[in-house]
Order: structure tokens, then C-alpha cells, then sequence
């Protein structure tokens, strides 16, 4: 690691001068001083080259740091626990590229689930228990945090077939080339073009293909 | 005539005396500025020491955790989250902190007493809220459960203290370190950091709850019977012993952080 030069601070410890330098992670500015906000090693950052701002940002990395919270407008990795007319429920696993390390309740709404046709959503077809699903996060409500996958990049990335075979989203990251390069992978991969929200392919070495409707 | 003497008896008039001028003897004693020895050795402003016998990261189902002991009073701080709020609980943008101070049944020489002190989980609450930074896990809850495991005296200070060693071990966000340390007033004499024999025969009690980098009073509690003179000095000393364990705070976190490598 890189933090290994830097003296170890805590919490409330000065670190410099907020006209010296910028806050980074780990850091706060009370008035003009900087200080740390939680234990680790200080550690300085130099400003990116071509920045008109010439202050480093100083940072307090090493020390353990409590788990990951899912803050608003993060990208998560949820299991789908409960599937219901109206919505699913999901518990998220990972937060960011962060795994959490207590239960967090997440819920999809039905409309939630695509940015389209969003009233003819049949949240049946489009998620089971047990599915992987990347979703954008907010806060939500009381009882749980609301989970959209209403964008190209978000669904289902990783599910079990009924037959219990492992399948894995394909080209679901593929942001630019829409629906064509879809077709053309599915196409390449003998598919039958299905009009169901998932369709099911078996390339032959216990891999399979699966896809949601919006890219129909 | 020396026998009617003997048969009758008078009360001398010197006779409570004795038992008088022992009061006052005590009396003028509490009035002095003396520095009579106390019960442990130590002179008035003179604190149970620390170091020694404190740990973080007892508990290892917990976040963070934190074992104190200063003198007689042991206290166990454990850390948990943050976690998803109960769903019982309103929605709020901010995080949440909850605290719990209990006690085991046999941690005061009456078995069980120790549920007397009801309103600790709220001021260890109040004590902390202003050091946390809530808005760092937002609807969430950071749980901070302290178990006292023997209460000797000056149990909410190092209740207080203990548990922001448990919540810098868990990586909660923090303003500062808060560390506490309370006083008894015995007429004119102000003894730091009382036993719970002081805490008995107290006049007057004061306790700080303190930031001490940043410079400020997170709690302030302050009972009894207290001539307006002796509080800014009792506050004013309060402040410095709180830095000063602060100091002491600072430096086990280091050497735990260090030895974690």
C-alpha cells in the first residue's frame, strides 16, 4: 500500500491548513483548519497535472473504515429476494465496487424496472428470486431504499434458469450499440428471438444468454 | 455530703464538646483548601489512571469496540453498524445514533442497582450526537451498546469516553474525539474524577463532555449544591483533564492502528 510513509492521525487531529491543501477522503474542514475525521495514515495527494488548483488534497487511508452505506445515486449489486405484482424486493450485496457487510433491503418497483412502457411492466417476467440485478439506488422510504433499472447498463446480470443452468447477461454493458449489436450477438449465437422478457440460449458449454425485452 | 454528691449527677457542661469540635474539626477541614489524602492515595486533582487497562476491539462480532477500566469502574463499549434503520422508525435523510448504557447485576455491592441509572442512554446520546457525522450514512443506524461491568464511581464519563474509542475503532466518522471526566464539590474542595464512595457524600457534581482539538463542550451536566465561584474553575479543570485524556485516547488508538499492521 501506499499509505505506509504517512504518520498515523485520529479523529479531530489537525492536518493542515485548508488554504494549503484540499479535503480529501477520511478529511473535513472546520474553518480553516483541516482535520482528520477518521484513524489512519495521512497521506498526501498531488494535484492532477494541467489543474489550476495547485493545493494537494490530503487524505486518512489505511485504518479500518466501517462497512459500506448505500448512499443515493450509487450503483448496486442486489439479490432479488421477493417477487411481487407491484414490486420486488431485493437485498443489496454490493455497494459501488464495495461489498456491505450488513443486510440492506432494497425494492424495485414495477415502475422502475425500464425507462419504456413502463405500465405494461410484468415484474413476474422480469425478475425471479434469486437473480443478480445492477441497479441505481435512492433512498426510498421507511421500510427501504428504492432500486431503478431503468437504463440501458441496469438489470439483471447474472440468474439461473429453471432447468437451474447458470446464465449471465450479455453485452447488457454494451451502452452504444443498443439493440442491433444484440441481435447480431444473439443471432451469432443461433438465439431464437424470443418475445418474452428473458430469452434463453445454450451455447453449449452450460452458458447461456439471457436478456430483457427493452432491447426487442 | 460527698455521698448525696455521688448519688446525684450532672451533665457537664463540656460534655458534647468533644463530638462538637470533631464536626468542626471536619467542617474547617471541608472549608480548607487541604488536600487530605483520599480513599485510594490520590490528592484532589489527580485522576485513576488510564492507559494501562484500556483496549480497543473486544468485542469481535461488533464494528468497533472498547474496553475501559479506571480504577474500579469497568465498562465495555461495543459498536454496530451502520446498519439499516428498524422499520419502525420514521424516514430521515441523516444517519442515526443510538446509544444503550446497562448495567450487569453485579456490577454495584448491591446486586441489581445499577438499573437506577435510566437516563445514561440518553445523555451518552446527547454526549456523543455532536461529535458523529450523521449525514456520512444517511438512513442509517450506528448502534453503540456500553456495558458497565463494574461501576465504581464516575461510571457516565467513562461511559462516554469509552465508547468514542469504540466508534474511532469502528471507523464512524467523527468530528473529534469526545472524551468526558466529571467532578464532585465537597464544600469548598473539588475533587476530579470521584469514586463512588465521593459520589455519595458529594455536595455537588459536574460532568464535561469535551472536544478537546476542537475545542468544545458537547455536554454539560451539573447537579447539587455549587457556590457560583467554584463552577468556571470546575469547568476549567474538567476541560484540561479532558484533554489530557484525550491525549491518552489518541495515543492508544495509535499504537492499536500501528499494531494492526
Amino acid at each position: 500500500m501506499e499509505h505506509d510513509g504517512g504518520e498515523v492521525v485520529t479523529p479531530g487531529e489537525l492536518l493542515g491548513n485548508s488554504l494549503s491543501l484540499l479535503v480529501g477522503r477520511g478529511a473535513y474542514a472546520d474553518g480553516r483548519c483541516v482535520r482528520a475525521s477518521i484513524t489512519g495514515h495521512r497521506r498526501l495527494v498531488p494535484p492532477p497535472s494541467g489543474s489550476t488548483d495547485q493545493r494537494s488534497t490530503v487524505e486518512v487511508v489505511g485504518h479500518k473504515a466501517h462497512g459500506a452505506v448505500p448512499q443515493p445515486g450509487s450503483v448496486v449489486i442486489a439479490r432479488v429476494t421477493k417477487v411481487m405484482a407491484r414490486m420486488a424486493s431485493a437485498d443489496i450485496m454490493c455497494v459501488d465496487s464495495k461489498a456491505v457487510k450488513e443486510k440492506f433491503t432494497g425494492m424495485i418497483r414495477q415502475q422502475d424496472v425500464r425507462a419504456t412502457e413502463i405500465d405494461k411492466v410484468d415484474m413476474y417476467q422480469s425478475y425471479r428470486p434469486g437473480d443478480i440485478v445492477r441497479a441505481l439506488l435512492s433512498l426510498g422510504d421507511a421500510r427501504a431504499y428504492y432500486l431503478s433499472t431503468a437504463q440501458n447498463e441496469l438489470g439483471v446480470v447474472s440468474a439461473q434458469s429453471i432447468t437451474g443452468r447458470f446464465m449471465m447477461a450479455y453485452n447488457v454493458l454494451t451502452n452504444d450499440a443498443g439493440s442491433s449489436c444484440v441481435y447480431q450477438k444473439l443471432c451469432d449465437a443461433q438465439a431464437h428471438v424470443a418475445t418474452g422478457f428473458r430469452i434463453l440460449n445454450d451455447v453449449g458449454e452450460g452458458f447461456a444468454l439471457l436478456l430483457r425485452l427493452r432491447y426487442n | 455530703m460527698s455521698a448525696a454528691t455521688a448519688g446525684t449527677y450532672s451533665p457537664a457542661a463540656a460534655a458534647g464538646e468533644k463530638r462538637r469540635e470533631r464536626k468542626e474539626e471536619l467542617r474547617r477541614h471541608l472549608a480548607e483548601d487541604a488536600d487530605w489524602p483520599r480513599a485510594d492515595g490520590r490528592s484532589f486533582h489527580d485522576c485513576r489512571p488510564a492507559l494501562q487497562l484500556m483496549q480497543t476491539g473486544p468485542t469481535t462480532a461488533a464494528s468497533g469496540s472498547a474496553y475501559a477500566e479506571f480504577g474500579k469502574t469497568k465498562v465495555i463499549v461495543s459498536v454496530f453498524g451502520p446498519r439499516e434503520s428498524k422499520k419502525a422508525m420514521l424516514y430521515s435523510d441523516t444517519g442515526r445514533l443510538n446509544c444503550n448504557v446497562s448495567y450487569t447485576t453485579f456490577a454495584t455491592p448491591i446486586r441489581g442497582q445499577g438499573t437506577d441509572n435510566k437516563e445514561y442512554s440518553a445523555m451518552l446520546h446527547k454526549a456523543l450526537e455532536g461529535a458523529v457525522m450523521l449525514h456520512t450514512f444517511p438512513k442509517t443506524t450506528v448502534d453503540v451498546f456500553a456495558l458497565v461491568l463494574e461501576s465504581g464511581g464516575s461510571d457516565l464519563p467513562i461511559i462516554i469516553s469509552c465508547a468514542s474509542l469504540a466508534l474511532a475503532d469502528a471507523g464512524i466518522m467523527m468530528y473529534d474525539l469526545v472524551t468526558s471526566v466529571s467532578v464532585s464539590c465537597f464544600g469548598k474542595n473539588i475533587i476530579i474524577d470521584p469514586t463512588s464512595d465521593e459520589e455519595a457524600w458529594q455536595d455537588g457534581s459536574l460532568m464535561v463532555a469535551y472536544m478537546p482539538s476542537r475545542k468544545e463542550i458537547t455536554q454539560l451536566t451539573l447537579t447539587g449544591e455549587w457556590s457560583d465561584g467554584k463552577i468556571t474553575n470546575a469547568v476549567e479543570l474538567c476541560m484540561d483533564a479532558c484533554s489530557k485524556l484525550c491525549d491518552i485516547l489518541r495515543e492508544h488508538l495509535k499504537d492499536a492502528s500501528s499494531l494492526a499492521e
